[in-house]
């Protein structure tokens, strides 16, 4: 009745938008699961468990962030679910392995404790440069042969998903065939680069603890891997926002008929987009070879369905949406599990996904290249 | 002309084949004794191989001994192959299939561990093939009542007491940390373990099922949150009930964050050289329960010429479950041996047996497990990145 009377009177109330009660009611919701938990003892009281899960979220968050920058990307400008670039990311990883082992002779028998000085910041340096340019050449090779010919005959979205699942399947088994047997019976041994078991990474830079942030420590490897990421998330940013190739890919995933009548070379886009994605999944691969000590031509599977995840968390074909969905399901994944057993890790983590796709189907920041 | 040419073509092509098939078949004298078929289903592949090889290859050693004549004559060759399963449940069905509809197979060795024995046991049990393990130890395997499966070892109800006793009366940690991935094998094992250290006295906080385990497409290489919740349990000791390539990188991780003063300990899942390998100097002082010993420890003759026969066939001394292997190929070379050339007749030869091998006896319950007093749990720990054996786990709890 008096908002009857307010409405004839002309009162104009200032409007909460629904998305704000949405997200107030499950932080409110979040926060009570958290006062009884830790009440009850089923969740931890003390700051450092939460720094710990916090520290490990954040790790992992920011490799799938630059693992997810691939798919986002790719499906910017061709709306194709490129299921394939966790098998770049693979090939990044072996790649980077390689450079450690051949091309500094860097084993874990010759060096049990690393290396250090200006000699680690070489090889480090040489190590992502090879794995990014391993993986970036990888999905170069592989928009040639197995999506540019769907391209020219103007393939069905169904023919560009079916090509990724198999170009995955095709590459991981590949690589699970090179392990220095023969095969198919050819009268000569493969090359040695993978094989059914884990190959060890060799550890070039030890753990050690650097610094305490509420008595957890945090290792060398861990700040290496923020760092590398940062920079090479920032570098990516402003090569999409501030150069003409960025604006090109742009213009593309906006609206690629105008962009070619404006005189954008659409398959030298296309081919960058690759390039670009596999540089940084290349890198996340040597990173996370080298913090989780092993390589295996399996090794995408997993961070590849969560960075895919990731990406369309934070909006699929958004450059930034992919960062903030890659460290926001890493810390999900992460801090969701305090309160449970980590088998529910993943649970939370989709559960999550479901309802901000309910809230927000453009995922948290849109559908938008550069956006 | 040209049909001259071709007509020449065939016929020096029939003239070759007819050369080739002439020097490939067999000349009249070769043996015409029949072959029959016994395979191994195992993982040869994939991240588990390393707990699988060392057993083939003791049974391979008894079966290439016998057809040379070693243990006597015999009325059939025996044809010994591989099957791999990649150690995945879900792989082992379509194999399985294969080997129980070819009657050239009679018998089973494995399969190795318990999820493909469990996947794979209806199909070989409903063939009526028999199947023998020496290494698949979750113990409601023998809820099935298959009469064609036998346990040619102890079960996780007689090695689950050994690791928990091993936490409990040896250790003495403030508490135990729990834990195991999501096989068949590992929760039923740490749930054992579980349970001995809570009747032993101990305080247990227990996270079961919380690690995936590996399988063709899935390697799980982070473990970082289970490294803080034990991290955060203050626990001094951990139990890890799963296979090696986890507990590996678990034990790796758990190090890396400062957790060096936690003991972990496992079951024979972890007890191989990939577990010392992965795990490096933070898996010093791991110790994991087997019912496997140590043969090249054993003062038997028949041991040391295993060990000194198995040595010079592979050029690596025995490892795990090498000789339980070894055993379970004599058991079926016996039976060939005593005439028993189909599947039924070995079964039925299984049921009745009393041999003495070179790791213990072997004889088998109405449920066709171990008679108990044959079962013997043995400890093993990680000395410089390689397992050394401890004694028989009676021996060393009763020293303390």
């Amino acid at each position: 009745m008096a908002v009857a009377s307010e409405q004839q009177v002309g009162i104009r109330r200032p409007r909460i938008p629904s998305a704000a009660f949405g997200w107030g009611g499950a932080a409110a919701l979040v926060a009570l699961l958290l006062f009884f938990g830790i009440r009850h003892h089923v969740c931890p009281s003390n700051a450092s468990a939460w720094v710990s899960f916090t520290i490990t979220g954040l790790r992992l968050g920011f490799l799938y962030a630059m693992i997810a920058l691939g798919y986002t990307m790719v499906y910017g400008v061709l709306q194709l679910l490129n299921f394939a670039h966790s098998e770049i990311f693979m090939v990044g990883s072996f790649a980077g392995l390689y450079a450690f082992k051949t091309l500094f002779g860097i084993t874990n028998a010759n060096h049990p404790n690393g290396i250090g000085g200006i000699y680690l910041a070489v090889v480090l340096a040489v190590g992502l440069l090879v794995a990014a340019l391993a993986s970036g050449g990888a999905a170069v090779i592989m928009e040639r042969l197995a999506y540019r010919p769907l391209r020219r005959h103007g393939a069905s979205r169904l023919a560009y998903l079916i090509t990724a699942i198999g170009a995955s399947l095709f590459l991981s088994n590949l690589f699970y065939l090179l392990d220095g047997h023969s095969h198919l019976g050819l009268p000569f041994n493969w090359p040695r680069i993978a094989g059914a078991s884990p190959v060890d990474y060799p550890q070039v830079m030890k753990k050690v603890i650097v610094f305490r942030i509420a008595k957890v420590p945090i290792d060398s490897q861990t700040i290496l891997i923020v760092a590398v990421a940062i920079a090479m998330l920032v570098v990516l940013d402003l090569f999409i926002r501030r150069t003409r190739a960025g604006k090109g890919i742009r213009a593309v995933a906006e609206d690629p008929e105008t962009a070619s009548l404006m005189g954008v070379n659409i398959n030298g886009i296309v081919v960058m987009t690759f390039f670009v994605g596999g540089l940084m999944a290349g890198a996340a691969g040597l990173l996370y070879g080298m913090f989780f000590t092993q390589a295996l031509f399996s090794m995408g599977f997993v961070p590849g369905i969560k960075a895919f995840t990731a990406a369309v968390l934070g909006g699929i074909g958004n450059v930034r949406g992919a960062v903030l969905g890659g460290i926001l399901l890493g810390l999900i994944e992460n801090l969701g599990v305090a309160c449970t057993g980590t088998q529910w890790q993943s649970v939370i983590a989709f559960l999550v996904l479901v309802g901000v796709l309910m809230f927000r189907p453009t995922g948290l920041l849109g559908e938008q290249v550069g956006g | 002309m040209r049909s001259k040419t071709t007509v020449l073509r065939v016929v020096t092509l029939v003239a070759l084949v007819a050369i080739v098939g002439a020097a490939c078949s067999k000349s009249p004298s070769a043996s015409s004794k029949k072959t029959v078929k016994i395979a191994e289903f195992g993982a040869f592949t994939g991240p588990v191989a390393q707990l699988v090889i060392p057993g083939y290859q003791g049974a391979k050693l008894a079966f290439d001994q016998a057809n040379a004549g070693k243990f006597g004559a015999l009325p059939v060759t025996i044809q010994f192959t591989q099957e791999d399963t990649t150690g995945s449940g879900t792989v082992i069905p379509p194999i399985a299939k294969k080997v129980s509809q070819d009657p050239s197979f009679i018998g089973v060795v494995g399969p190795n561990f318990s999820g493909e024995s469990l996947a794979g046991g209806p199909i070989f049990n409903s063939a009526g093939i028999p199947f023998v393990t020496a290494s698949a130890t979750k113990t409601a395997i023998n809820q099935n009542h298959w009469a064609f499966w036998f346990r040619a070892n102890g079960n996780d109800d007689e090695q689950g007491p050994a690791g928990g006793d091993y936490i409990a009366k040896i250790l003495k940690p403030n508490c135990a940390f729990v834990t195991s991935d999501d096989s068949p094998y590992g929760t039923a094992l740490a749930g054992t373990v579980q349970t001995t250290i809570t009747n032993d006295g101990g305080t247990v906080q227990a996270q079961i099922n919380a690690v995936q385990t590996s399988n063709g497409s899935v390697h799980p290489t982070d473990f970082s949150a289970l490294v803080t919740k034990i991290q955060t349990s203050g626990c001094k000791a951990v139990y890890y009930g799963g296979y090696d390539a986890e507990a590996g990188l678990l034990r790796t991780q758990m190090t890396s964050a400062g957790l060096t003063d936690v003991t972990l300990v496992g079951g024979d899942g972890i007890e191989d050289t990939t577990y010392a390998t992965e795990a490096k100097a933070s898996g010093e002082a791991t110790v994991a329960t087997c019912p496997c010993g140590d043969i090249t420890k054993s003062t038997s003759p028949d041991a040391q010429a295993f060990v000194k026969d198995y040595t010079a066939k592979w050029g690596v001394a025995p490892g795990i479950y090498s000789g339980e292997y070894y055993d379970v190929a004599r058991l079926y070379i016996n039976a060939i041996k005593a005439g028993n050339i189909t599947r039924t007749a070995i079964k039925n030869y299984l049921v009745k047996v009393n041999y003495v091998g070179l790791t213990k006896t072997y004889s088998f319950q109405d449920n066709h497990e171990l008679v108990p007093s044959d079962v013997k749990i043995f400890y093993w720990k990680d000395v410089n990145q390689t397992f050394t054996y401890l004694g028989e786990s009676s021996q060393v709890l009763a020293a303390g």
